[in-house]
C-alpha cells in the first residue's frame, strides 16, 4: 500500500499551479492617451520588450499569455487601478475528450472603475487579449486592447459616472471562446448586475478611411445608443448579425450585450487574421483614436444616465 | 536475487496497474468539479467492476487484459493528435498543443509502456500468482 501513497502525495503535488510574480520592468506609459495606446500595442505585438528579458511573439501558449496578463496587469495599475485575476479551469466540448486531454486553463483579468455614487450596477467592457500560435496579434486584439485603455482612461477623468465599469480581457477566445464563458458564469456566480456588455474585437483596420464600426447583433436600444454618438461624431456605424466572438457567450446567458469591430462583413477588415503578419504596421492609429473617441462617448452616455432599463442578468 | 528481481517486477506492476486505477479516478474527480460527470461515472464503474472480481483470478486476468489495451489505445490517440498537430493547421489550438506538447507527448508515451507492461503474459501471471 505504501508506494501508493507516495504515487499519489507526488501527483497532488505536481497538479499545484504556482503563481511567479513575474519580474516587469515597466516604464510609465506616456501622459497623451494614443502615445501610450500606440506604446501598448507595440509592446503586446513584440516590437518593445514586455519586461526585462522577454520579447513576445505572439500571446497563444500559457507562458506567453501568463506574461501578457502580468503586463496589462501593469497598465491598468497605470490607471490607478486594480487589476484583479479570474483564473478558470473549463472542461473540453466532448467528456471523450476529457478522458483524453486536460481541461481548458486560462486567466481573465479585469479590474473595476467604481460609480461616483455608490451603485450596484454595471457596464462590462472587453476584449481578449489571446492570439493564434505564431501570430503577433496587432489587430487580433492588441487593436481592442489600447481602445479600451483609451476609453477607461478617459472614463475614470469624468465627474460622475452613475454606474460601475467593468473592464475584462478575456483569455483563451481563439478556443471556443472559453475565457468568456467562464467571465460569465463568475458574473452570474457573484450575482454582478449587469447594464450591458460591449466586447470589441479587431478594430485596427480602415483602408477606406470612413472610420465605419459595425455592431454586431445590438439590442435596439444599444443601436439607437451607437447611432446617436457616430451622428455627432461624424463615424458611420452598420450593423450585422456577427456572433462568433466574445459578446455571444454573454447573449447566451441572457445578457444585454454587443460587439464592436471594423467592417468586417462590408469588406474593409484586416486580411491578416491570423497571421504572422498581423503586425503593427497594419494598425491605424487614427482608426484607433476615433473608436476610443466613440466608445467613450457611448458608455459616457450610459453611466451619465439614472437609466436602469436597458439590460438584466437572467 | 532473481526472487528479488521478480519480487520488485510484482512491485511494479502493481504500482503501475492501481497508480494508472487511481490517475484515471483523480482527473475524474477533477472534471467532476467542474461540472463534467460522465469521467466519473465512467471511472466508478471500472474501479468496480475490478473491485467486484478481485478474488476471480480468469476474470480478474481479462479485466486486466482490457484495461491495459484501453491505456495504449488512449496512448496512441494522444501520440497520434500529437503528431498531428504539427502539420494540420486547423488543429493548431494551443489548448491541444499544452496538453499534447513535449511534456504530454511524454505522458503518452510513459503510458503506452505501462500499458504494454500490464499486458504482458508473463507479468501478468507473475503478479497475479501472488494476489490471488
Ligand atoms: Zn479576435
Amino acid at each position: 500500500m505504501k508506494p501508493i501513497f507516495v504515487l499519489l502525495f507526488t501527483m497532488i503535488f505536481f497538479s499545484c499551479d504556482y503563481d511567479m510574480d513575474e519580474n516587469i520592468i515597466f516604464k510609465d506609459l506616456p501622459p497623451k492617451t494614443l502615445d501610450a495606446q500606440i506604446e501598448i500595442l507595440s509592446v503586446l505585438t513584440g516590437n518593445q520588450p514586455m519586461n526585462a528579458d522577454n520579447i513576445i511573439r505572439s500571446r497563444a501558449t500559457i507562458e506567453e499569455r501568463r506574461i501578457t496578463v502580468n503586463y496589462l496587469s501593469q497598465v491598468l495599475k497605470q490607471l490607478n487601478l486594480e487589476p484583479i485575476k479570474h483564473q478558470y479551469k473549463e472542461p473540453n466540448t466532448n467528456p471523450l475528450i476529457d478522458i483524453l486531454i486536460g481541461p481548458y486553463k486560462g486567466t481573465n483579468l479585469f479590474t473595476i472603475l467604481p460609480s461616483t455614487n455608490n451603485s450596484n450596477e454595471y457596464v462590462v467592457l472587453g476584449a481578449h487579449y489571446d492570439t493564434a500560435r505564431n501570430c503577433p496579434g496587432a489587430n487580433d486584439n492588441a487593436s481592442s486592447l489600447s481602445v479600451l485603455y483609451g476609453v477607461t482612461k478617459r472614463l475614470s477623468n469624468v465627474d460622475l459616472r452613475n454606474k460601475n465599469i467593468l473592464v475584462v480581457f478575456f483569455d483563451q477566445e481563439e478556443e471556443n471562446l472559453v475565457g468568456s464563458k467562464a467571465f460569465v458564469k463568475y458574473l452570474l456566480k457573484h450575482k454582478y448586475q449587469v447594464h450591458s456588455v460591449h466586447t470589441l474585437d479587431q478594430i485596427g483596420w480602415d483602408k477606406d478611411g470612413d472610420r465605419a464600426i459595425e455592431l454586431e447583433l445590438p439590442t435596439p436600444e444599444l443601436k439607437k445608443l451607437y447611432k446617436n454618438q457616430g451622428a455627432k461624431l461624424n463615424i458611420p456605424i452598420h450593423t450585422t448579425n456577427v456572433n462568433s466572438t466574445d459578446h455571444h457567450s454573454f447573449r447566451q446567458k441572457g445578457f444585454t450585450a454587443v460587439g464592436i469591430t471594423e467592417e468586417y462583413v462590408n469588406g474593409d477588415t484586416t486580411p491578416f487574421k491570423d497571421s504572422k503578419d498581423d503586425t503593427m504596421d497594419t494598425i491605424d492609429f487614427e482608426y484607433i483614436d476615433s473608436t476610443t473617441n466613440l466608445i467613450f462617448e457611448v458608455i459616457n452616455d450610459i453611466v451619465k444616465s439614472n437609466k436602469h432599463d436597458l439590460g438584466q442578468t437572467k | 536475487m532473481i526472487w528479488a528481481k521478480q519480487n520488485s517486477k510484482i512491485l511494479i506492476y502493481q504500482i503501475i496497474l492501481f497508480g494508472s486505477l487511481l490517475l484515471f479516478l483523480l482527473k475524474a474527480i477533477q472534471y467532476a468539479f467542474l461540472g463534467s460527470y460522465s469521467t466519473l461515472l465512467t471511472s466508478i464503474i471500472i474501479i468496480a467492476i475490478f473491485y467486484l472480481i478481485r478474488k476471480k483470478k480468469n476474470r480478474l486476468n481479462s479485466s486486466i487484459k482490457i484495461w491495459a489495451i484501453l491505456i495504449i489505445a488512449w496512448s496512441l490517440i494522444r501520440i497520434f493528435f500529437g503528431i498531428l498537430i504539427h502539420f494540420v493547421e486547423p488543429l493548431t489550438e494551443n489548448h491541444l498543443q499544452e496538453n499534447l506538447g513535449f511534456l504530454g507527448m511524454c505522458i503518452s508515451i510513459f503510458f503506452l509502456f505501462g500499458g504494454f507492461f500490464l499486458l504482458n503474459k508473463k507479468n501478468r501471471n507473475n503478479w497475479l500468482r501472488q494476489r490471488v
